[in-house]
């Protein structure tokens, strides 16, 4: 592993086991490596397995219905996967830390804000009240919330600024890596702007690497160094965002691309049909029952990730083909 | 009678709420007319009253003032009997799919529902329209008794859509129907709207807060700022050529997934305002660069920049000579 | 291109063969069910197992203990307890089921209407139920019946009338939590009227909770019964019930505890299965186990 790499996930598999739906591949060896201070996009619909991803790493499944089947995820060169729940704590906040998608349910409404804050960095650092909270005031600047609302109360804050405290709290004990799983899907769009906006800002300051969990291509462009395009469980497509963009080649990701209305196109084309059952997933390639292009190969064995093009892998057969 | 080009004109149209800490302006004279069979899009964002505005135009909430003639007809007062008949003809799409569907209705009862309130249909031929409806918004057939919670968002909602049909309006609120949907059901959605809207001649006003699905769905648009009117403009026009320093915000803050076409974001000061009791003046001058002493004093009246373009700001010709 | 449109369609069992098959995989549940169905068949077949009926005189077999001839003794007038029970059930579990019935639909009703239409209505109404909520079950059933009188319909009524409040309260919280459902607006966008939308969309969405609180109330409504039959008023000897009975045997208690016993086992037995059965009930419906 380079000193360049942050985190490296190796053949993840998630499963979720219920009596009602049987066994749902949630995620199926699902491989990659962020390096450190970048931002990756990891995009995808609805049920591709994303948040499993994120939770994954943060060791905060629900096992059971979850079970994490195989894989590890290696940090600073020890498995997450295998570390003891101690341990995991004081990796969590400090070193990964994770934004989730609704800021009106992740704030505690009987705290100040200001102390929230502080919290994290109390759990994480050996200083004094005092020094947490003047620390915690910090952050608020940082965000662009003045150091005197700092005894207010979350309900006294609009969603974007709710947004932004949550965005303080992650990165008040500068982690290394900050997970964020759709942090502005809720929000505005002129406030999406300032959230994210923020988000690269501080991230470029304290050299955070960031995965980027959306479904917006837009959001990718702007931010995003690398993209990791999933379905159903796998991904189908990685590479530099300007790549992706440019070359995309998993009839999946064109698919996502043709279906955007932001071209100026005479009619969307949408991807026909629908992702698949988790507990009943296509036997060879995943995305095949839907693909226009599939052939012979495609139902036989199933695609391999091959680097097509430099700095840019692809899930499919026929890739090169276009 | 007559049809004239206008299928709706909205004049004036307030909607006040009373809230605990005063009147909640939802919808604030708002003034426009709709064409028949086009398409106008309203957008803004959370609290600018789109939704509202939509549910006034049905009658699900009752306007406080102002005026809203049908195909000429005075809707804003109707007798129970007449806005019976009305919502016939005028109908709504609603946002989530998840929550628009009684999870105890099949398939079929929520989209025969309509015809058995409106009575006078025997069962055959609920039945046959039903069913004839189902292959028009895409639901196989074989779904037509499952229950809402074993499909999922992208079929919930054409369900919806069968619904809102299945009695032959003219007119249709769609109420943000794509936003809660993965963006190749969303897609799918969108196209289908398309097509019954070109089959039927239908007219909507298509409500969200989406700039680039409305931009490609629209043929005009309405930004609304706090209950009311920023801009209105083509389509084209409005993406084009904004005017309002809101629209120009608006437009600059959504995320393009174009990797070459960076733009430069305007990053709007401050919060939004509140829309209870709200003070005299521009409500956008708090977060506006342009924002002069009477913008705080003056409510700007929507004015015709240019055939077909309407903007309420007192310095729409200064902010935009230059372009 | 293959189509393959099921995917996302999951062909499950209704919702209420989902509810019955996690009901019966609770063992628990199902004891609860059985022990009750014993009872309430022992009951209704008194006529079958005693056929001499519950008033029919033995004297010179007074004060007998349970034996083969008489499986759960006699009385003091020589009557067999068993039959006296096996009657008596049937009026306890009739009467209470009964009031139960009317407390549920009146209760549904008046909890249904003010949840929908809010405003002045509610807040009178609701006054009104609270002051009769905060007055113990028990006290209410007491004044009513001691307002009409002893006797099956009266008794009927008056633990009836003290169970309106608790289902009207259970009813209006879910029902004003479903007025901000998407479904609800679209009922009325489609010109449906109040009454359908009350019977056809809100109802049917919040009885799942009902049935649990139904089958908890019969349990307490058969213990309210025996309690006012014990006190004097409901159920009054010849006619038997479990309360009268205990009462009647109270007295006797050091000598021929019998009396007691059995009646009591009655009570204890029906509410403790039935209280068995609605947890199991309450747990199958569960909303979090749903989806």
């Amino acid at each position: 592993m380079e000193n360049n790499t942050i985190l490296s996930i190796r053949d993840l598999t998630v499963h979720y086991i219920t009596r009602e739906m049987g066994t749902c591949r949630a995620v199926n060896d699902f491989s990659l490596d962020i390096f450190r201070g970048e931002t990756v996009g990891l995009v995808g619909e609805t049920g591709a397995g994303k948040t499993t991803v994120a939770l994954s790493i943060m060791r905060l499944l629900q096992t059971p219905p979850a079970k994490i089947v195989s894989g590890s995820i290696e940090y600073n060169g020890e498995d997450l996967l295998r570390k003891p729940v101690k341990q995991m704590r004081s990796i969590r906040g400090q070193e990964i830390s994770m934004i989730f998608q609704d800021p009106m349910t992740a704030l505690n409404p009987i705290d100040t804000v200001g102390k929230q804050i502080a919290e994290v960095i109390r759990l994480h650092q050996s200083v004094s009240d005092a020094e947490a909270a003047v620390k915690a005031g910090d952050m608020m600047e940082l965000i662009g919330i003045p150091r005197d609302r700092y005894n207010e109360y979350p309900h006294q804050f609009s969603g974007g600024m709710k947004q932004r405290i949550v965005i303080a709290m992650a990165l008040a004990c500068s982690p290394q890596l900050l997970l964020a799983d759709e942090p502005t899907t809720a929000l505005d769009v002129t406030i999406q702007a300032q959230v994210l906006d923020k988000i690269d800002e501080l991230k470029k300051m304290l050299n955070t690497s960031v995965l980027l969990i959306t479904h917006d291509l837009g959001v990718v462009a702007g931010m995003c160094d690398r993209v990791v395009v999933m379905y159903a469980g796998e991904i189908v497509e990685y590479g530099t965002t300007r790549e992706i963009f440019k070359h995309a080649l998993h009839p999946y990701t064109k698919g996502l691309f043709n279906s955007l209305p932001s071209q100026d196109t005479e009619r969307l084309k949408p991807i026909p049909g629908l992702m698949p059952d988790p507990s009943n997933l296509p036997e060879r390639c995943k995305f095949e029952p839907r693909c226009e292009h599939c052939g012979e190969k495609c139902s036989a064995c199933t695609p391999q990730l091959t680097e097509i093009r430099e700095n840019h892998w692809v899930r499919c057969h026929y890739a090169q083909e276009g | 009678m007559e049809k004239s080009d206008n299928i709706l004109e909205v004049k004036d149209l307030q909607k006040y709420f009373d809230v605990a800490s005063g009147e909640l302006h939802a919808v604030d004279h708002l003034t426009f007319s709709i064409r028949r069979g086009e398409t106008l899009g309203v957008v803004g964002e959370s609290g600018c009253g789109k939704s509202t505005l939509g549910r006034v135009l049905l009658h699900l909430v009752e306007p406080t003032g102002g005026e809203m003639r049908y195909n000429g007809e005075d809707i804003t007062k109707v007798s129970r009997k007449r806005l019976s008949e009305l919502r016939r003809q005028m109908q709504m799409i609603f946002q989530d799919p998840y929550s628009s569907l009684n999870p105890r209705f099949t398939v079929f009862q929520t989209i025969a529902e309509p015809m058995e309130i409106a009575g006078g249909f025997t069962k055959r031929q609920i039945e046959e329209k039903v069913y004839a409806m189902m292959d028009t918004v895409g639901l196989d057939r074989r779904l037509v008794n499952s229950y809402p919670h074993e499909l999922d968002g992208g079929r919930r909602q054409r369900i919806g859509i069968g619904r809102a049909l299945i009695l032959e309006p003219e007119f249709i609120v769609c109420d943000e129907p794509v936003s809660a949907l993965d963006v190749s059901i969303q897609a799918q959605i969108i196209n289908l709207l398309l097509d019954i809207q070109e089959q039927r001649k239908l007219t909507y006003v298509f409500i969200t807060h989406d700039m680039m699905v409305v931009k490609y769905i629209s043929d005009r648009i309405l930004v609304m700022y706090m209950g009311e009117v920023a801009e209105l403009a083509e389509s084209k026009k409005l993406f084009e050529k904004p005017l309002h320093p809101y629209t120009k915000a608006l437009l600059s803050a959504v995320p393009v997934p174009d990797v070459d076409n960076r733009q430069q974001r305007i990053i709007l000061k401050g919060e939004v305002t509140s829309p209870i009791n709200p003070k005299p003046g521009c409500r956008f001058a708090a977060r506006c660069r342009y924002a002069t002493e009477i913008c705080t004093c003056e409510s700007p009246q929507p004015a015709e920049y240019e055939p077909g373009h309407l903007v309420s700001c007192h310095h729409a010709q200064e902010i935009n000579k230059n372009i | 291109m293959k189509k393959n449109e099921h995917n996302r369609t999951i062909r499950r069992r209704s919702m209420a063969g989902e509810v019955i098959d996690r009901l019966v995989r609770n063992k628990t549940a199902m004891i609860g069910l059985l022990i009750l169905l014993i009872v309430v068949f022992s009951c209704i077949f008194a006529n079958v197992i005693c056929p001499e009926g519950y008033n029919s005189n033995d004297l010179p077999h007074r004060y007998m203990s349970p034996s083969i001839k008489f499986l759960f003794g006699t009385d003091s007038f020589g009557r067999s307890m068993l039959a006296r029970v096996l009657y008596g059930g049937r009026n306890s579990l009739l009467i209470g089921f009964l009031a139960t019935c009317l407390a549920a639909v009146i209760g549904i009703a008046l909890g249904a209407i003010c949840g929908y239409f809010g405003g002045a209505a509610d807040i009178i109404l609701m006054r009104f139920l609270d002051v009769l909520n905060a007055i113990p079950n028990l006290l209410l059933a007491i004044v009513i019946s001691a307002c009409l009188g002893t006797g099956k319909l009266n008794t009927v009524l008056a633990v009836g009338i003290s169970f309106i409040p608790g289902f009207a309260k259970q009813v209006r919280g879910p029902v004003i939590s479903l007025m901000g459902s998407d479904y609800i607006e679209a009922a009325r966008s489609i010109d449906a009227t109040n009454t359908r939308i009350i019977v056809r969309h809100v109802l049917p969405n919040v009885l799942s909770p009902l049935i649990v609180q139904f089958t908890l109330t019969i349990a307490l409504s058969i213990l309210c019964v025996s309690s006012l039959s014990f006190l004097g008023l409901g159920i009054q000897p010849p006619e038997p019930e479990w309360g009268a009975l205990l009462s009647a045997g109270r007295e006797y208690l050091t000598h021929y505890p019998y009396l007691c016993t059995f009646p009591g086992l009655g009570i204890a037995l029906t509410v403790f299965s039935v209280n068995l059965f609605g947890d199991g009930l309450r747990d199958a419906i569960d909303p979090k186990l749903k989806n």
